[in-house]
């Protein structure tokens, strides 16, 4: 399907980015070059601030709206494509990113190379660690799973806990800050 | 290592080789060229990224990405200079590649600086501000945390990334005559 692109104009998306099928980017969304989005099926609309970073793939191969929140970051290679329509609060930020997510949830922080199934359902102020493979504790069940908020998952085992949350204002301090820089610096 | 060592061809059409003899392929993403100083005699393999717009927001030149001779950047892997905050400013930082390096494929690097002769296994992922030491391997699929500080001669594997192994002191003549071979045998093809 031909590229629908609807982008707040406080964008930055860079050349050499693969945007395919309907896409809506909120205000302050930056797409790094070499990011993918493809909205295969249904549309994928990101909110506010997203960042989805180079080699990031952000995939909806089902019919219904993909919707990511605000905040969240995707970083360098990670895998994320959603099978279930949610509501998703501004601001995410991808970098890498390879996430099968059901849907995304806010200020979650995707770090490289990161891969979420398509069973899960991403709650606000999750993180998944460089290298993880979050899957359904359930291999055998095709009911969504949905992670709780303030899940962290990390190490090669892709084990899981919780966050206290501790630090988290600042967090965000930095990566709006970022924000701001990037689009200063980066070539439009 | 030797003459008979089977050459490493590649498309002439893709590869440009610069004066300094660098081999970049035209199909690596280099951004912000102008702010990239590669040594001399280093390869940048296809699909490679290398952010050289990720830069200090000062007036002035300065070399984002440095990189030092014989050095290969494995296809996919993506070099990007880290970023913090600092002095209620952010600001990314300039990265410091030193000579005799090899980046495996689809790595992602983030570090501050790399030492001499590391080895960095296909894969991995470095986090911001590594600071990475000589000689140091990387096994592939590492993952090393933010701020990590690999010392020199070590082997480091695992996510999180622990170290496993130490070099003996012979490692380095290896790694330059290793470097220096697979220059040499990286050539078109026809």
């Amino acid at each position: 399907s031909e590229p629908r692109i609807t982008a707040h104009s406080t964008c930055l998306i860079a050349q050499d980015t693969d945007l395919r099928g309907e896409i809506t980017l909120s205000q302050g969304c930056i797409v790094h070059p070499r990011a993918t989005i493809i909205a295969a099926s249904g549309p994928i609309i990101m909110d506010a601030g997203c960042v989805v970073e180079e080699n990031a793939v952000i995939l909806n191969r089902r019919k219904e709206v993909m919707r990511i929140g605000k905040g969240n970051q995707f970083m360098v290679g990670c895998r994320t494509s959603p099978s279930t329509a949610s509501i998703v609060h501004p601001t995410v930020r991808a970098k890498y990113v390879g996430v099968e997510a059901a849907s995304i949830g806010n200020h979650i922080t995707f770090k490289p190379k990161s891969k979420v199934s398509s069973q899960i359902a991403v709650s606000d102020y999750c993180t998944f660690g460089p290298g993880t493979v979050t899957l359904a504790s359930d291999p055998e069940s095709t009911a969504l799973e949905t992670l709780e908020p303030y899940t962290v998952v990390y190490g090669s085992l892709s084990e899981r806990r919780k966050w206290d949350g501790s630090a988290g204002e600042t967090e965000r301090a930095v990566k709006d800050k970022e924000r701001e820089y990037l689009r200063e610096i980066m070539p439009k | 290592m030797g003459a008979f060592d089977a050459p490493i061809p590649y498309d002439k059409a893709v590869y440009i080789e610069t004066d300094t003899g660098n081999k970049v392929s035209r199909k690596a993403l280099i951004q912000g060229a102008s702010n990239i100083v590669l040594g001399g005699k280093s390869i940048i393999q296809t699909g490679a990224i290398l952010r050289g717009d990720l830069r200090r927001n000062a007036p002035g030149q300065h070399p984002v990405i440095t990189m030092g001779r014989y050095c290969t950047v494995g296809e996919n892997a993506v070099l990007r200079p880290p970023g913090k905050m600092y002095k209620g400013q952010f600001t990314y930082y300039p990265q410091r590649i030193a000579d005799f390096v090899t980046i495996g494929k689809d790595a992602v690097v983030e570090a501050a600086q790399i030492g001499s002769g590391v080895d960095i296994g296909e894969g991995a992922v470095i986090g911001q501000f590594v600071i990475i030491k000589d000689l140091a391997v990387i096994r592939p699929g590492t993952v090393l945390a933010d701020a990590t500080v690999v010392s020199s001669m070590s082997v480091w594997e695992g996510n999180p990334g622990r170290l496993v192994d130490t070099l003996p002191e012979t490692y380095q003549e290896t790694v330059e005559a290793s470097c220096r071979s697979l220059y040499q045998r990286f050539r078109p093809n026809a």
